[in-house]
């Protein structure tokens, strides 16, 4: 995957390393990591040539990574997950209470305040990272690297972590940080190397690079717009949702016309995904109505919404999205086997041909439609999912984090297919935890907060400020309902 | 890439497709097999054409519920009953039959629709419920095993007409009626999961449930269905059964599903769903049948074959496992 690439990092120093899907920040990893072995090429560390045998002996080695997927035990506290199977034992019996009091002086190091018993499944997903951060630094780690570990992050949360890391940074380990977020990528590191087909494209000092550059550097051509938006002209009202609540959902009412993205925004746990199951009949609502062309949806389910012409591309598509142990055609063909096929038995030929369409469409990267979808990278798994959606020709295409981590030029074409789409009359809703992406992209944008909708901007309001007062303080609803 | 080796690609390509099945590790220690049983045994005896044709007619009963084990499989889940379905449709049919109650025909829709039920029991039991299909097609296994008892008074069922003996040991043109039924429904069973829409989600109820359902595949339906055709093809093995054994016995079928489960397993259909293949699970029965076959050839006491069974089905799945691993 990787060949010849050359890098380095100075204690106490933050490098970034960023690249398209495919580019080989994985595989970097994993060789730094210890989990795989480089085929050729060195590792010197601390003025030694080292080559590590397994994850267990880079961590004895000094060297932490904290996974985009974590690997902790949710029934477990805190404590017991950071020092599982290093216990002191005393009498031969595990001495719980030490495990809890060194968690504290841990968490003393960074300026946290959690109490050690609590259980991991009590913690949100951006704690869970705390606490693999602790565990790295429990290692007496010299040197923690960071696997997009925002991806799933609030911006409030990424701030804490961000602090955290700076907190590392002063007491002298070096940092290695992975990420698709390039304004994040500016705001932290001292360095940024860029992966491009499992080389080294360049290495840049943060404080005299840009974005473009490093945009440049990433995909080797210059991407004109970060966030291509055109406006499409707008057409009837296609969706009318009043007052409808379900699970977390309260209370909520918006409408949605043809050619329009709509954007929904709000911090992680918002409510805009259960919302956007309500409408699409992955769960069924308690109350208030849907309207689409003018008549009422009751009893949705996926198969009726996807009949009706109503789609969703949903948010985690490894676990909501695809079907991995099976090929791309499979896959793409799901949503569509009645019109692919006569009296239950499936038309292979048109079967393949519309599949393989689609696939060289949105330019799916695979050697073919026969190709095992867990064998693509992130972003042509997307794609994949897309595909899905799009062969069923929606009206309404509901795509929560469409973009969430795939590479800059792979975001570049599926804002250019939103835009597309639009262009053609289909309504898009867009849920996005990408701020710049929701503000560039979105024609509108409603704002979430607890269950319900707290706003909606348009025009002028359609900026980072008026975003987060509704997204955090919800100032529009004067709140006895939301407390309640 | 240079015309040379675009033109040797599909070649290449072939190999490494046999090589990369899910049950290639089967196809090797089968053709190994083979070859070790036709030189070993004495006067060439496994290759006799009538020998081989012993091999599929000891496992044509496996291998007819393997197919419907298989279709559970592959969406995810297990089918524990099919030995006592089995049983008690062999029994009720032999009953309907032998007390002239009603010709063969209506008797054996009878006895199939009743392995349908069950079928259709364990499938609402699992869609709606929730509760693990293990648990569920244990009790039913144990439940129907107890009323394949009750409808046969606890005792054997003979004196089978002829016609239904038939069913267990005619042939056709040399060939056992049972290996026909069989290739039958092994064909059928390909036919539905290649060709069909139902084939399709199968699969991906197996490969994903979540997804499936957000796709918009109706995974309760789904699940529903694969356990009335493995209700349904079990309860017509148990009648070929019967007319093998010559009489209906309420005990029939006991542990036929490890059997079943085995074939499946060997054939590379995955235990967590979402792969498998007819052909597979043809060729994991058919190494079963030559494992049984041979080794009784060459005097191995029943209590070695139950361990060497073992020891293979292992490596066999060792085998696929790591296929899929590395394909992944």
């Amino acid at each position: 995957m990787m060949s010849a690439s050359r890098s380095s990092l100075k204690r106490g120093e933050i490098l970034c390393i960023c690249g398209e899907n495919g580019a080989g920040k994985s595989t970097l990893i994993k060789i730094l990591s210890g989990a795989e072995t480089p085929s050729s090429g060195t590792i010197i560390y601390e003025g030694e040539e080292i080559r590590f045998q397994s994850p267990d002996h880079a961590h004895r080695m000094g060297i932490s990574t904290v996974y985009q997927e974590m690997v902790q035990i949710p029934e477990m506290s805190i404590a017991e997950n950071i020092y599982l199977g290093r216990y002191k034992k005393r009498f031969g019996l595990i001495d719980f209470n030490d495990a809890v009091v060194r968690t504290r002086e841990l968490m003393k190091r960074i300026g946290l305040t959690l109490d050690p018993n609590t259980k991991i499944k009590d913690l949100s997903l951006a704690k869970r990272q705390l606490v693999e951060i602790l565990k790295a630094i429990s290692y007496e780690s010299k040197i923690v690297i960071f696997d997009e570990p925002t991806s799933s992050l609030s911006e409030e949360e990424t701030q804490i972590l961000m602090d955290v890391i700076f907190k590392l940074k002063e007491a002298g380990v070096s940092i290695i940080y992975i990420s698709h977020r390039l304004n994040e990528i500016f705001r932290i590191s001292d360095r940024i190397t860029v992966l491009r087909d499992g080389r080294v494209a360049g290495t840049v000092l943060s404080s005299e690079s840009n974005i473009d550059e490093i945009i440049w550097l990433m995909v080797g051509r210059n991407l004109e717009q970060q966030f291509p938006k055109e406006y499409a002209e707008l057409g009837e009202t296609v969706l009318e949702v009043k007052n409808l609540s379900g699970g977390i959902v309260y209370d909520c009412s918006f409408s949605l016309r043809a050619g329009e993205v709509l954007g929904f925004g709000g911090l992680v746990g918002a409510g805009r995904s259960e919302l956007m199951e309500l409408i699409y009949g992955a769960r069924r609502y308690d109350s208030g109505s849907i309207t689409y062309h003018g008549r009422d949806l009751k009893k949705i389910s996926p198969l009726k919404a996807i009949e009706s012409k109503i789609s969703l591309v949903p948010e985690d598509r490894r676990r909501q999205g695809l079907i991995s142990i099976l090929p791309i055609r499979q896959n793409i063909s799901l949503s569509y086997l009645k019109e692919l096929s006569r009296y239950g038995f499936m038309k292979l030929k048109k079967e393949s041909r519309a599949t393989e369409d689609i696939f060289d469409k949105l330019h799916i990267r695979a050697p073919s439609v026969r190709t095992l979808v867990n064998k693509l990278s992130g972003g042509n798994q997307q794609k994949v999912v897309l595909a899905r959606s799009l062969i069923t020709s929606p009206d309404i295409l509901i795509l929560d984090e469409p973009t969430r981590g795939i590479d800059v030029g792979t975001k570049v074409e599926i804002y250019e297919m939103i835009n597309q789409l639009a262009a053609s009359g289909v309504a898009i809703i867009l849920i996005s935890s990408d701020l710049p992406e929701l503000l560039a992209m979105s024609d509108r944008i409603v704002v979430m907060k607890e269950g319900t909708i707290t706003g909606e901007l348009t025009g002028a309001d359609m900026n980072e400020t008026t975003f987060m007062k509704l997204a955090t303080l919800g100032e529009e609803v004067h709140d006895s309902r939301i407390s309640s | 890439m240079t015309q040379e080796s675009a033109r040797k690609k599909p070649g290449k390509n072939l190999i490494q497709r046999l090589f990369s099945l899910s049950y290639s590790g089967l196809i090797i220690i089968t053709l190994v097999l083979v070859i070790l049983l036709s030189v070993v045994t004495p006067n060439n005896a496994f290759l006799q054409p009538n020998n081989l044709l012993n091999v599929l007619r000891q496992v044509s009963v496996y291998g007819i519920m393997a197919v419907g084990m298989a279709f559970v499989m592959i969406s995810g889940g297990i089918d524990l009953s099919v030995g006592s379905v089995a049983g008690f449709s062999g029994c009720v049919t032999s009953l309907l039959v032998t007390n002239e109650v009603m010709s063969l025909m209506p008797s054996m829709l009878v006895g199939v629709v009743s392995g349908l039920l069950s079928g259709v029991i364990c499938g609402l039991i699992i869609a709606y419920t929730g509760i693990p299909p293990f648990i569920t097609t244990l009790s039913v296994q144990i439940s129907v095993r107890g009323l394949a008892y009750i409808v046969a008074n606890g005792k054997p069922i003979g004196n089978l007409p002829k016609n239904l003996l038939n069913l267990g040991v005619g042939s056709v043109f040399g060939v056992p009626i049972p290996i026909i039924f069989m290739v039958l429904f092994l064909l059928m069973g390909a036919l539905i999961l290649n060709r069909t829409t139902f084939g399709r989600t199968v699969y991906a109820v197996g490969g994903n449930r979540t997804a499936a359902h957000l796709a918009g595949v109706n995974v309760k339906k789904v699940t529903i269905l694969v356990y009335t055709i493995s209700g349904v093809v079990s309860a017509f093995a148990g009648i070929v059964l019967a007319a093998r054994n010559v009489s209906a016995q309420p005990n029939a079928g006991v542990a036929f599903e490890t059997e079943a489960i085995a074939g499946c397993a060997m054939g590379g259909v995955a235990f967590d769903g979402g792969s498998g293949s007819m052909s597979g699970v043809a060729l994991g029965i058919i190494l079963m049948g030559i494992i049984n076959n041979g080794m009784n050839l060459l005097g191995i006491s029943s209590y070695w074959q139950l361990v060497v069974k073992g020891l293979i089905m292992v490596t066999a799945v060792i085998y696929s496992m790591r296929n899929s691993k590395r394909n992944a």
